[in-house]
């Protein structure tokens, strides 16, 4: 690993202010985006696809930085290229009959969905129904509820939102959760896409 | 103190973050079966979960839209308008309406005048209300505020002095051409809707339904822009290419995009498919549609003279007769 991958590895690890700070500077490496377009390229892909897959593999990474799903195992950087190459497979498969197999593996079955046009819209119609969503929360329990379940450790949680115990955290969840119940029980639309999220067994 | 609702939330918590034992993920597994409050609450967590994702999601297109107008110092452009606004056909109808409408209630005073007032305005303008009506009261004015805030400055241009001749013969012709278009634009609509009545499949697709199975699906469940996503996906390789190919231009009919909309109509007539003349209909229609009405009348005067299909013979004869009125 070279020094400069060592630094960034660190300051992702670090979290906070120097994560951001790496990762915006990776965001903004011209030679990592042109080394994501040659590998796209030899793939098969455009220069186009390869800067599509630049921006969408970033949001990805980004996501996996903040789960704790990068480890460090391997280089930022070829972590990095490998979702976008994975991003770029994933757009590549045009038809469900050509990913649709027999299997009872359900998350190998969603694995092979992933990326096909029309559940990529229905992902979108969820998602703005899910903003819908946010729109009824406080500012208050959206920091929470994003902070409480990313890797942002209790400490840094409990600063940033002056609570006097790490503990208040979840109690502060919790009661959002609550509050938000009630909301959505008055928009028949809101109450049938968390139904759909119960216990099925 | 965390009180009972809060332990049960906890609960639900950590099995969802796997931090129970198998014995316990086990009981709780059958006590949601049960317990509707508890699924309840499985659903709440879930929920928020979701909505984790879409705040951070959120953030990160915030924070890369930032990053990169501060390395180009550009900022993202404005949203286009929407395509439908291409056509903008909706200052003509209005300037027409207001045509129609001055020519009603200034007769009088141009009969007072000296013959060089066009009063021709009167009798030119009443054999138009076979699309008028229906069209002018259908403009869709609350959809788009920025059409709408056009409407008063064109009613600002009503003269307050007596129009010339000539500007009144041009707003004529616009009118018409507005007509005409909108007349082309009703009779693509039937043929869409007729589209989406033959025999089409109305059941929700299952896994492992074909492209263009989910693509008849959305069109004739009217969610037009996943039908398109989904058509314009289906390559040429696929033995439901030509299919699909049909079934988009009529979804992008029914979006008024004719721009879109033609090429697909000039490649499918390209390779002589069963029901050309109705495509050639069409195309006919969508290029008066689209303002080109040279090429539009001349596939529909064709079609009125030659054409074998009795039912497209007659479309394109009436759309004509219209025209010549």
């Amino acid at each position: 690993m070279s020094l400069d991958e060592k630094e960034l590895l660190r300051k992702i690890q670090e979290g906070g202010e120097a994560q951001e700070e790496a990762i915006k500077q990776m965001f903004s490496n011209a030679e990592l985006l042109k080394k994501v377009i040659r590998t796209i390229g030899k793939m098969g892909g455009t220069k186009e696809d390869g800067e599509d897959a630049f921006q969408e593999g970033f949001k990805r990474f980004f996501k996996h930085v903040m789960n704790g799903n990068f480890r460090g195992e391997s280089t930022p950087t070829s972590y990095f290229i490998g979702i976008c190459k994975r991003w770029w497979l994933d757009q590549r498969k045009s038809s469900y009959q050509k990913r649709t197999v027999l299997t009872n593996d359900l998350e190998k079955m969603e694995k092979e969905f992933e990326g096909a046009p029309d559940l990529i819209m229905m992902e979108k119609e969820r998602k703005s129904l899910i903003d819908e969503m946010l729109a009824l929360l406080g500012e208050r329990c959206k920091e929470v509820i994003q902070m409480g379940l990313y890797n942002v450790r209790g400490k840094e949680i409990k600063e940033k939102l002056n609570l006097s115990s790490e503990a208040l955290v979840k109690k502060i969840r919790y009661r959002c959760l609550k509050q938000l119940r009630a909301l959505i029980g008055e928009k028949p639309y809101l109450e049938a896409l968390l139904k759909s999220l119960r216990y099925d067994g | 103190m965390m009180d009972k609702d809060d332990k049960r939330f906890l609960l639900i918590d950590n099995y969802l973050n796997g931090k129970l034992s198998s014995e316990e993920e086990a009981e709780v597994e059958a006590q949601l079966k049960h317990d509707e409050e508890l699924s309840e609450i499985y659903a709440l967590l879930r929920l928020e979960r979701e909505m984790a994702d879409v705040l951070l999601e959120n953030a990160i297109e915030a924070k890369m839209k930032a990053w990169k107008t501060e390395q180009t110092g550009i900022k993202e452009p404005v949203e286009l308008p929407k395509k439908k606004r291409k056509i903008n056909w909706l200052p003509f109808v209005i300037v027409g309406l207001v045509v129609v409408l001055a020519g009603v209630f200034y007769t009088p005073t141009f009969l007072e005048e000296p013959a060089d007032s066009p009063s021709s305005i009167g009798p030119q303008s009443s054999p138009r209300p076979v699309v008028e009506p229906p069209g002018a009261e259908q403009t869709p004015k609350a959809d788009d505020p920025k059409e709408a805030s056009e409407a008063p400055t064109t009613k600002e241009s009503i003269p307050s002095k007596k129009p010339t001749a000539s500007k009144e013969a041009e707003k004529i012709i616009d009118d018409q051409a507005s007509q005409l278009r909108q007349l082309a634009m009703a009779q693509l609509e039937e043929l869409s809707d007729r589209m989406n009545r033959a025999g089409r499949t109305t059941k929700r697709p299952v896994k492992g339904a074909t492209l263009l199975e989910r693509g008849e699906f959305y069109f004739q469940a009217n969610q037009l822009d996943s039908a398109k996503l989904v058509l314009e996906t289906i390559s040429e390789e696929v033995d439901d290419y030509l299919g699909a190919q049909e079934l988009l231009v009529y979804t992008y009919i029914k979006t008024k995009d004719f721009n879109s909309a033609i090429p697909i109509l000039v490649n499918l007539l390209e390779l002589e498919p069963i029901d050309e003349e109705q495509l050639r209909l069409c195309l006919g229609l969508a290029y008066v549609a689209n303002s080109q009405e040279k090429a539009g009348f001349d596939i529909l005067e064709t079609l009125s003279s030659s054409g074998r299909d009795a039912k497209v013979k007659e479309v394109a004869s009436a759309f004509l007769e219209e025209q010549q009125n």
